[in-house]
């Protein structure tokens, strides 16, 4: 249910990503990421087509980290920042990250979590399933991406919503 | 006397596909097929690979062009092309830098602007302005037009042209997108325009690639320009294809809603014989 990457470019680091379903303390968690009690990147789910799509955010962030050029604080917050279509790191934060709901689905990101301890963690503190990564395909909200990336049907036709996407999240700051 | 007419058309028993293949006409899948299958055989450089390719674990070199090289790998789980563009040692090194950057940074923004217009390019995955590397999708069941071209020509079967009618055609068809979308190539040749077909799909799909030397810009003349470096490149690397070519052109007129200027310019620039604009 816990799947591991090593980044091939940073081969330092190991990617954790854990699906939980039917969380209900969406607030409670958001405050525990603020204080920093919980040092993950905590995804809206729905706003994901494909964990693929995940680890190139990842590794983007990971990238600047390393080079000190993150637009967020910390390199979870990049993670959120990467995955949105645009510039603005609080509308990253509120479309991308838990939402206020009174359940949701979140994928949770992990880095270098090699002894399982953080996920332990996150786990005793999010009330939520978890369930295997693969279920992200049906959780996905297609309409909303589509729109959200504003996602024209020409562009739509080049290849899988995925590939659009990365590829948007690939060029964003191209100019 | 009876005279014993073969029936030419007619299969032999004996079908084996070896000789068959060397009077019919391949299609874009099985030369796909073809290239695939040597290129398994003939291992490919691995990690230790030139000294260029050190610093890229994972990537081995198999193409060296004036601007960048580039490396074919896996990034992420996918199998992925690198475009390393490297710095030239005669520039002034502050100039260098700026210049590869704007390079690459132009790059990925023209294939953002291509995919916007409905272009089907390779899907960048990153973009590491430090390096001046672009990973992006290593395009997988596919082979360039080039190729493909060559392969059908070198049958040598009479109806080569009807096999690769349909073909021109949806490059004219793309090529006309992308002009309508104010997006200059900048070094079209058959090599860049390559032929991609899933084993699912029923026809060949066109996907442009190196985006280098793209710009964007509204004048019928660029636009000329771009299709009269194509007409240069595509009749002095495939002989005798004058007709071929005017297929891409009709198609180009067909889908194309400022294709008028833009033939006009191309006309110019033919009688011009040159690739800039006269000023000064």
């Amino acid at each position: 249910m816990e799947v591991s990457t090593t980044l091939d470019l940073y081969p330092d680091t190991t990617v954790s990503m854990v699906l939980f379903s039917g969380v209900t303390n969406g607030s409670e968690v958001r405050k525990k990421i603020m204080d920093g009690t919980i040092e993950a990147a905590v995804i809206n789910a729905q706003m994901i087509c494909d964990p693929f799509q995940v680890l190139v955010a990842v590794n983007k962030a990971v990238h600047l980290d390393k080079l000190d050029k993150k637009k967020t604080k910390t390199v979870f917050g990049e993670i959120l920042f990467n995955l949105s279509p645009g510039n603005n790191i609080l509308a990253a934060y509120q479309k991308f990250g838990v939402q206020d709901a009174e359940r949701q689905d979140v994928l949770v990101v992990l880095l270098n979590d090699l002894q399982g301890q953080q996920l332990q963690q996150v786990s005793n503190i999010i009330q939520g399933t978890r369930i295997p990564l693969e279920s992200l395909r049906d959780i996905r909200d297609e309409q909303q991406i589509i729109k959200l990336f504003k996602i024209s049907e020409a562009e739509r036709r080049v290849g899988r919503l995925e590939d659009v996407v990365v590829c948007r999240m690939a060029t964003k700051d191209a100019g | 006397m009876a005279a014993k007419m073969e029936d030419s058309t007619r299969g032999s028993g004996d079908s084996s596909v070896s000789s068959s293949n060397m009077t019919e006409i391949p299609t874009v899948a099985q030369i796909i097929e073809r290239q695939a299958a040597s290129s398994e055989s003939s291992a490919a450089g691995g990690e230790t690979g030139p000294p260029g390719s050190l610093h890229h674990p994972g990537f081995a070199l198999f193409k060296q062009g004036a601007e960048a090289r580039l490396y074919r790998g896996t990034f992420l789980g996918r199998p992925t092309v690198l475009k390393e563009r490297f710095s030239k040692k005669y520039r002034h090194p502050r100039l260098d830098e700026k210049l590869t950057t704007k390079r690459t940074q132009g790059e990925a923004r023209t294939v953002a602007r291509a995919r916007k217009a409905g272009i089907p390019t390779p899907c960048i995955y990153f973009v590491n302005y430090q390096s001046n590397c672009i990973y992006m999708e290593d395009l997988r069941c596919a082979t360039t037009s080039r190729d493909y071209i060559v392969a059908v020509q070198s049958v040598g079967a009479g109806d080569s042209f009807r096999a690769l009618q349909p073909i021109m055609d949806k490059i004219g068809k793309i090529l006309a997108t992308m002009h309508d979308g104010d997006i200059i190539h900048g070094d079209l040749t058959t090599s860049n325009i390559m032929l991609k077909q899933d084993a699912s799909a029923t026809d060949p799909e066109v996907v442009l690639i190196d985006f280098g030397l793209s710009s964007v810009s509204q004048l019928a003349e660029d636009k000329g320009v771009d299709l009269y470096v194509l007409e240069k490149a595509f009749l002095s690397t495939h002989p005798n294809t004058e007709t071929l070519f005017r297929v891409i052109l009709k198609s180009y007129t067909k889908h194309s809603r400022k294709s008028k200027d833009v033939i006009k310019k191309l006309d110019e620039v033919r009688l011009r014989g040159r690739k800039r604009t006269m000023v000064g």
